[in-house]
């Protein structure tokens, strides 16, 4: 666990909740963009935007987290994070700020929220608790 | 070491590839007339190939290419008659160095190719002399054996026996010689025969020249003494013998090379993954020409801009108007310069099939020419690979189904030689390739009966399918004529993969035959696919993109022109009947209010079929940069890729070949 806690995150906030990507896996944080949809793609497969110059992927890490889409607001980021040697967007409610945690527990399992294997672990600073995501786990699940 | 070669290795293979082909290519020649320059060629590249890869440590590949140089070497001094059993001799010694190629690149496991070494041998009439690389390889387990005998302090001796030529029962012989062996010695730990000298000899010769390997506790001397006394063998000869330890034992000693090798397991990858280009100096001295001039034109749109903040900015337009001009169509020109540094000649791809079509006549027992032509064609490397396949299928089923049997042919006036001729040529934006064999043609009854049989089609629709639409049926799934499954083709899985590996290339396949004649395969495909002319529509508020390759027409029509035909709408066009469907239903877009009282169609079409698709608005065309959709989206069928149009935004391009079959 020690080297988690030295890594810094980012904490983003996704409906009622909030938690943290590993900031080594995150390539930038942009503004909402112009989404193109895809026709016959899965729910959270939110389209394509133009990053640059590259076709990049993004998906609603609501639908992701088992939650259900909201209209977006002045607030909503695109996380572009690293997957598989190609880029990612996860679009989120609001990103917080760069932060580490103090200490970081286990992840807790048998919840029965069929979330299990979603967070890498639960970081904490004072009293409050932030699950870390596993983006393996929810970008490849 | 390692670290260093491996800045080579891409360099390597690339050599490698050109001087195997060369081989192949002179060898095919050699087989048709031979002549001492084409051995001359051959020598060559053999050489080339056994100095570059002893370079590189890749020692499987130079032993082989050490003995097919002394068969070479042979042939070109003795000068005997080039026999059929010489050339596919040397082109099974060619097999296996492209099998070993194949694992260099791969990094698997090394076959063994002592047989072809053997086979070598057994046609120099050498017999297996005392050289080390001579002596047969070992395989895995028994590799193991050998290992855990010189880890017991025993010594490996190889023992080479000729029997007499008047010794009978040389099999039985031969087990006998074995038992001896290994009372004498101690454990036999590999037998390996050499193949009969002469093609068609009886299966008993084969034991008449044999190499054993043994684990031995006697003095070399005392075996020689114990065994030469028997009266059967002719000649005997016994060496110590060396092994190559396997890989295990060789990562165990070796481990230095190890790490260093998984220190930069990257850059094993890149070695592994990166294609490469070759590209004429010019080509690339031009590019650079063009890049120097948009530089220039890059300052003096900087010089305008600063005259623009200085004085009015409406003065200077006109001029930055002149620029822009400029400038595009500097673009334009280095766009071509850099399409055409990805274009191969496709002789590339047609220099594989000679060989192809020899091995195949042989299997097939036909008398088949190749006749090549246009092989200077350039096209996009990309579709040059990813033809491959499908024009193999093609050849395969010429000379398999369209190509007869020589008696057949005479017999019905023909040659008795069969010709498949394979053409290439440029065609407006197309490039056009031809198979075309002389061979019995398709014959359409036979086809929709067959058909009809596997219930592809229904009774109805074979009355009305016209000899041309029924000839096609071949391109539908599960469809194969043939009544007994070939071992050339006739899997039944064939021409529907054609067709759908030619529609993913943006390309158009269509048949002509004539029974008795012939038949024509004519594929139609793009230059490039990394750049296409895309047509924009709109539907539901989105801006789509079509391969205009595939648009056959844009008509306008009035919703009463609509007409349903068996339940399904369609319009009548240029008098046949092309199914319709609205765009906006195929991709499940929300449905809109549409309130023009004309309905834009574009008629698609891919590889044979044809179909109309009603869009809200045709945009116009322009040429679009294809970018791919990415991994992570998995495969999806209906798309093609995606471009990011003049306003920043990402539009899909549809793939033509899903959209008129689904």
């Amino acid at each position: 666990m020690s080297t988690l806690q030295k890594e810094q995150y980012i904490e983003l906030a996704v409906g009622q909740e909030t938690c943290a990507i590993r900031i080594e896996e995150v390539h930038e944080i942009i503004k909402m963009l112009s989404i193109t949809d895809i026709p016959f793609s899965r729910n959270e497969v939110k389209g394509v935007v133009n990053l640059r110059g590259k076709v990049v992927c993004v998906m609603s890490l609501r639908n992701l987290l088992g939650m259900s889409d909201e209209p977006y607001t002045r607030a909503t980021r695109i996380v572009v994070v690293r997957y598989r040697d190609e880029f990612v967007g996860l679009i989120v409610d609001k990103v917080n700020k760069v932060t580490t945690y103090g200490e970081i527990h286990p992840p807790s399992t048998g919840q029965g929220r069929g979330r299990e294997g979603v967070f890498l672990g639960i970081g904490q600073r004072e009293d409050q608790l932030i699950g870390i995501l596993k983006l393996e786990e929810i970008l490849g699940g | 070491m390692m670290m260093e070669l491996s800045a080579y290795r891409d360099i390597f293979i690339e050599e490698l590839n050109d001087q195997l082909e060369r081989m192949d290519q002179s060898l095919l020649a050699l087989e048709q007339s031979p002549s001492s320059e084409l051995i001359q060629t051959i020598f060559r590249a053999a050489h080339t190939i056994k100095g570059s890869s002893s370079t590189m440590g890749f020692k499987e590949m130079s032993d082989l290419t050490h003995e097919v140089e002394y068969i070479l070497e042979w042939v070109r001094e003795k000068k005997p008659k080039i026999t059929s059993m010489l050339i596919d001799t040397l082109f099974r010694a060619l097999d296996a160095m492209k099998l070993l190629r194949t694992e260099y690149i791969s990094g698997s496991e090394y076959t063994n190719c002592s047989s072809v070494v053997s086979e070598i041998k057994a046609l120099l009439g050498k017999p297996a002399g005392p050289e080390r690389n001579t002596l047969p390889a070992l395989n895995a387990a028994e590799t193991l054996l050998a290992e855990a005998a010189v880890g017991a302090g025993e010594q490996l001796i190889a023992v080479s026996i000729t029997l007499k030529e008047d010794c009978l029962m040389k099999a039985a012989r031969h087990f006998i010689l074995l038992q001896r062996i290994e009372a004498v010695c101690g454990t036999v730990i590999s037998v390996s025969l050499f193949p009969a000298v002469t093609q068609g000899a009886d299966e008993d010769e084969r034991y008449g020249q044999f190499t054993v390997v043994a684990a031995a506790t006697k003095e070399l001397q005392v075996i020689q003494d114990q065994l030469g006394d028997d009266s059967d063998i002719q000649r005997l000869h016994i060496a110590p013998y060396k092994i190559k330890f396997s890989k295990e034992a060789e990562r165990m000693i070796d481990t230095p090379e190890v790490s260093a090798q998984q220190a930069n397991p990257k850059a094993e990858e890149r070695g592994k993954g990166t294609p490469t280009v070759r590209v004429n100096v010019e080509r690339l001295d031009h590019l650079m020409n063009l890049v120097g001039e948009l530089l220039i034109q890059q300052t003096s749109l900087a010089d305008l801009s600063t005259a623009g903040q200085r004085s009015d900015p409406a003065r200077v337009l006109p001029d930055i108007g002149s620029v822009s001009d400029h400038m595009g169509s500097i673009i334009k020109e280095l766009q071509e310069g850099v399409m055409k540094t990805r274009m191969l000649p496709i002789d590339q791809l047609f220099s594989r099939f000679p060989r192809l079509v020899r091995d195949l006549a042989q299997k097939l027992d036909k008398d088949i020419e190749l006749l090549i032509q246009g092989g200077e064609t350039e096209l996009d490397r990309m579709i040059i690979e990813e033809l491959s396949d499908p024009l193999i299928h093609l050849i395969r089923n010429s000379a398999d189904h369209g190509i007869e049997s020589p008696a057949v042919r005479v017999s019905g006036g023909k040659p008795a030689k069969g010709r498949i001729t394979l053409t290439s040529f440029h065609e407006e934006n197309h490039v056009v390739i031809r198979l075309e064999d002389d061979g019995q043609g398709i014959d359409a009854g036979r086809i929709k009966a067959s058909a009809l049989g596997k219930g592809i089609i229904t009774e109805e629709q074979a009355g009305y399918l016209t000899a041309q639409e029924a000839v096609h049926l071949i391109f539908e799934p599960g469809f194969s004529t043939a009544s007994a499954v070939s071992e050339v083709s006739g899997r039944g899985v064939g021409m529907d993969i054609v067709r759908s590996q030619i529609g993913r290339l943006n390309g158009i396949i269509d048949i002509g035959t004539e029974p008795g004649k012939g038949t024509v395969f004519t594929i139609r495909l793009p230059l490039t696919l990394a750049i296409i002319k895309g047509l924009l529509v709109k539907v539901a508020g989105r801006v789509l993109i079509l391969p205009m390759y595939n648009v056959a027409e844009i008509v306008r029509i009035v919703p009463e022109e609509i007409q349903v035909v068996q339940g399904e709408q369609a319009i009548i066009n240029h008098g046949r009947i092309v199914p319709l469907s609205w765009l906006r239903d195929k991709l499940h877009y929300p449905r809109g209010e549409r309130n023009t009282k004309t309905i834009p169609l574009v008629i698609v079409r891919s590889v044979d079929k044809i179909a109309a698709f009603a869009v809200d608005e045709i945009i116009g065309n322009q040429e679009v940069v294809i970018k791919s959709l990415g991994a992570y989206l998995g495969t999806l069928n209906h798309l093609s890729g995606a471009t990011i149009l003049g306003n920043g935004r990402v539009a899909l391009i549809l793939d033509a070949a899903y959209l008129v079959s689904h």
